[in-house]
C-alpha cells in the first residue's frame, strides 16, 4: 500500500525522526533492572504523586504483595511479585554452621532445650548445621508503559490525541482524547486505560513536563536501589547487556532481557526490562507484535470482500428475474 | 436489569429500522415518477 | 550528564550516570559458587505448561460496550448493503424494495451513529474524530466513510420518501451504494486492528464474515418490508449471504486454530455463534421455500435471518473479548511462534 504505513513501520530506529521532528534529541527511556527491585513500590508512589494519577482502590489482591494487579489508567507503574520455589542462581542460605568447636556442640546434647516462645523457623529435628538449600525465590518488578517504537495505541488512535514525542516517547493529549476506547484493546503490552469516571485514556508519558526540563521522570528519580535507570535508549540497551553478561557471570542463568531487541515485533520498546524468568511470568507478552503490522493485509482483504459485496448484490438483483 | 435497560437504544433502532422499512416498502403507496413497476419475483 | 552539549538542546539530567554505577554494584545470588550442572539454567525445551501472572490478563480489555459496538456491527452492515441492495433494486425497476432499502439503510445509520457517540467517554468531543484522517486508524478511515456515506444516504431516502427531486435522490442514492460496502466491511478491520487474539488472527476472514452478514441482513430487511413480487433479489442476497457468513466462520475457526477459537465455540460467544448460524441456516431455507409464496413466511425468514446476523455480530465480539480476558490466548500462541522460530 502506497500510504505512509509501510514507510512508518519500516522506519528507522528513532521514532521521533520518522514522527517529522527534523532534529530530535536522543531517544529516551527507560531500563528496569528486575534483579535489584526490592518492591518498595517507591516507583508507583512518586508516579501518583507526580502526575497526580487518582487512586485506585487501596486493595489486598492475594497475589503476594500486589496492590495494583496491573497497568492502567491509574496504574502507570506497577509493580509484580512473583514468589517462586525456586534458588536464585547458585544462591546460598549462609545458615551452614560449619566452624563450632566441638566441646561447645557436645555441651548443647547435654542440656534439655527450654521453649524461649519465639517463632520457630528451620528444621524440626534439632539438627545443627543442616539447612539445605533456601529454594525460594522473590521476583519483583516494576512494569511501565513500553513507549514502542511502533506504537499500536499512537497508531489506531483517530483523533491525534495520541502523539510522538521528541524524545521518542508516546504521550496522550487529554485536551484532545474523546474516549474512543481503541487504544486500550490495541496495546499488545495491556498498559493504556479508560478512566472510568473521566472517560479519557490516561498511561505514563515518560513524565513528559520533567523530560522537558531537563529533569528525569518520577519513578527513575526514586527508585531507592536503581532498579529503574532512566537515560538515552541507546546507552540503556549497552547498559543493559553489560548487566546481563554480569548476572549470567555470576550464575543467574535464567536473567534475561526484555524490549531490547529492535527486530522484535514492536520495533524493540523505550523501556527495557532485565527479568529473571519468562516475561509471561510477569504478566508481559513474550512476543508481542503492533497489530498495524497486519493493517495493509487487513485493508486489502476488506477491499476484496467490499468488491464481492457489491458484485453479489448486483448479480442477485440483475441475474435471473424470476 | 440495568445490563437489559442498557440493550434498549439498540433493540429500538433495530425495531425502528424494520418498521419504517415495513411502512415504505408497502405496496400501493404512491411510487416516485422515474421508476417503472417492477416484475414479479415472486412464484 | 547531559543528553548533549549543544546548548540550544533540551538537557535532561541523570542521576544514574553510568560512571557511578560501580558502587551502587549488586550482584544477585553471587554469594555462593554455582553447585552442579544445570542450576539456573534457562530451559532448552518449552514448558509444556502455560505460565502467567497470577491468571490475569495481558491485554487490558476493551472498553467498547456489547451494546453500542457490537449493536454497531450488525447495523452499520445492515445500513450499507441496504444502501447498495436498494440502488440495484432501483435501477432493476423495484421501486417499493428501493424504497423499503433506503429508508432501513438511513434509520439502521441513525442507530449506527447513536452507538458510536454514546461508547466514547467523552461524546461531546466526537468531532475531534475530524481532525485528522489516518489510515493506520480504522476507526478514523471509518469515521469519514461514514462522512460521505451518510448524508448520501440520508438524501437517498429523503427524496424516495417525498418523490421529490428524483434525480437528485438518484445521484444520491447511486453515491451510497457505492460507499455502503465500505461502510459494512471496514468494521472487520475496526475490529481486527487490535492485539484482541480472536479477532486480530481473523484478520483475513472477518471482511468475508461480516460482508455475508451484511449482504443476508439486507436481503432479510428486503424480505420483511418490501412486497413479494419484487423479493427476488432480497431472497437471493439472503441465500448467498448466509452461505458465505456460515463459511466464512467455519474458515476463520480453522484458521485461529484449535486453541484461539475457543471462544467463537464455547461460553457466551459460542452460545451466539452457533444460534445466529442456526437462526440464518434457518431463515435461509424459509425464505427459499415457503418464502416464495407466502407473505408472511417471506417476513419471518427475514426477521429470522435478522436476528441471525445480530447474533453472529455479537458473537463474535463476545468471542473477542473472551480471548482478551484468558492470558492463555495471548501467551500460548505466541509462545508457539517463538518456537517456530528458535527451531525452524
Amino acid at each position: 500500500m502506497a500510504f505512509d504505513l509501510d514507510r512508518g513501520l519500516a522506519e528507522t530506529q528513532d521514532p521521533a525522526a520518522s514522527s517529522g521532528y527534523p532534529d530530535p534529541p536522543e531517544r529516551m527511556g527507560f531500563f528496569t533492572d528486575t534483579s535489584v527491585c526490592i518492591g518498595c513500590k517507591a516507583c508507583e508512589v512518586a508516579c501518583k504523586e507526580w502526575n497526580a494519577v487518582p487512586e485506585d482502590g487501596l486493595n489486598f489482591t492475594a497475589m503476594s504483595y500486589d496492590n495494583t494487579v496491573g497497568l492502567g489508567a491509574d496504574t502507570w507503574r506497577h509493580v509484580a511479585f512473583v514468589e517462586q520455589p525456586r534458588g536464585l542462581g547458585g544462591q546460598e542460605s549462609g545458615l551452614t554452621v560449619v566452624d563450632v568447636p566441638g566441646p561447645t556442640v557436645e555441651r548443647a546434647h547435654t542440656r534439655t532445650p527450654v521453649s524461649l516462645g519465639m517463632p520457630a523457623s528451620g528444621p524440626g529435628d534439632g539438627q545443627v548445621g543442616g539447612v539445605p538449600d533456601m529454594d525460594f525465590r522473590w521476583l519483583m518488578a516494576s512494569d511501565v508503559c513500553k513507549h514502542c517504537t511502533h506504537a499500536a495505541c499512537l497508531d489506531v488512535c483517530p483523533t491525534g490525541a495520541l502523539f510522538r514525542t521528541e524524545f521518542g516517547s508516546v504521550v496522550v493529549q487529554e485536551d484532545v482524547c474523546n474516549g474512543c476506547g481503541y487504544c486500550v484493546p490495541a496495546c499488545p503490552f495491556g498498559v493504556i486505560g479508560k478512566r472510568e469516571d473521566d472517560g479519557r485514556a490516561w498511561k505514563c508519558t515518560l513524565c513528559y513536563d520533567r523530560l522537558g526540563v531537563g529533569q528525569e521522570p518520577a519513578c527513575a528519580k526514586t527508585c531507592p536501589t536503581d532498579s529503574i535507570q532512566f537515560g538515552e535508549v541507546e546507552e540503556l540497551r549497552e547498559r543493559a547487556a553489560r548487566r546481563l553478561a554480569q548476572l549470567h557471570d555470576a550464575g543467574v542463568g535464567s536473567a534475561r532481557l526484555y524490549g531490547h531487541d529492535p527486530d522484535d515485533g514492536v520495533g524493540g520498546t523505550g523501556s527495557i526490562f532485565l527479568l529473571l524468568d519468562e516475561p509471561e511470568v510477569y504478566g508481559l507478552p513474550p512476543d508481542p507484535v503492533v497489530t498495524t503490522r497486519d493493517l495493509p493485509s487487513m485493508w486489502r482483504h476488506a477491499a476484496v470482500a467490499a468488491g464481492a459485496l457489491l458484485a453479489v448484490l448486483a448479480a442477485v438483483s440483475w441475474g435471473s428475474r424470476r | 436489569m440495568r445490563k437489559i435497560v442498557s440493550y434498549l437504544p439498540f433493540a429500538t433502532a433495530v425495531a425502528v429500522t424494520c418498521l419504517a422499512s415495513w411502512l415504505a416498502g408497502r405496496p400501493g403507496r404512491a411510487v416516485p415518477t422515474g421508476t417503472r413497476r417492477g416484475e414479479r419475483d415472486g412464484h | 550528564m547531559t543528553v548533549r552539549d549543544d546548548a540550544s538542546q533540551t538537557d535532561v539530567r541523570m542521576d544514574d550516570d553510568p560512571r557511578l554505577r560501580p558502587e551502587r554494584e549488586a550482584v544477585v545470588g553471587s554469594a555462593g559458587r554455582r553447585r552442579g550442572p544445570g542450576r539456573g539454567e534457562r530451559l532448552m525445551v518449552p514448558r509444556a505448561e502455560f505460565r502467567s501472572y497470577y491468571g490475569l490478563p495481558v491485554l487490558n480489555e476493551p472498553t467498547w460496550e456489547a451494546h453500542d459496538i457490537a449493536g454497531y456491527l450488525f447495523l452499520g452492515g445492515l445500513a450499507g448493503a441496504s444502501s447498495t441492495l436498494a440502488a440495484a433494486a432501483e435501477l432493476t425497476g423495484r421501486p417499493h424494495l428501493a424504497r423499503a432499502g433506503k429508508v432501513g439503510a438511513v434509520c439502521a445509520l441513525g442507530g449506527s451513529m447513536y452507538a458510536l457517540i454514546h461508547d466514547l467517554g467523552r461524546p461531546e468531543r466526537f468531532v475531534n474524530m475530524l481532525r485528522v484522517l489516518k489510515v493506520t486508524s480504522p476507526m478514523s478511515v471509518g469515521t469519514w466513510i461514514l462522512t460521505v456515506y451518510g448524508p448520501q444516504a440520508g438524501l437517498a431516502a429523503l427524496t424516495s420518501v417525498t418523490g421529490r427531486f428524483p434525480r437528485l435522490g438518484r445521484i444520491a442514492a447511486l453515491g451510497a451504494a457505492l460507499t455502503g460496502p465500505a461502510v459494512a466491511t471496514y468494521t472487520a478491520v475496526l475490529v481486527s486492528d487490535t492485539a484482541v487474539p480472536v479477532w486480530h488472527d481473523a484478520h483475513r476472514e472477518l471482511p468475508l464474515l461480516f460482508a455475508g452478514s451484511a449482504v443476508a441482513s439486507a436481503g432479510a430487511l428486503g424480505l420483511l418490508a418490501a412486497p413479494l413480487e419484487e423479493t427476488g433479489p432480497a431472497r437471493r442476497a439472503v441465500l448467498v449471504g448466509v452461505v458465505t457468513e456460515y463459511a466464512a466462520a467455519k474458515l476463520m475457526e480453522r484458521r485461529l486454530g484449535p486453541l484461539v477459537a475457543e471462544p467463537l465455540k464455547r461460553g457466551r460467544g459460542g452460545l451466539l455463534m452457533r444460534l445466529g448460524e442456526a437462526l440464518s441456516l434457518t431463515g435461509a431455507l424459509v425464505s427459499q421455500t415457503a418464502g416464495r409464496r407466502s407473505r408472511g413466511a417471506a417476513a419471518l425468514a427475514g426477521a429470522a435471518v435478522l436476528a441471525g446476523s445480530i447474533c453472529v455480530r455479537f458473537g463474535v465480539f463476545q468471542a473477542g473479548m473472551a480471548s482478551a480476558r484468558d492470558p492463555k490466548y495471548t501467551v500460548e500462541p505466541q509462545r508457539a511462534r517463538l518456537g517456530e522460530e528458535s527451531h525452524p
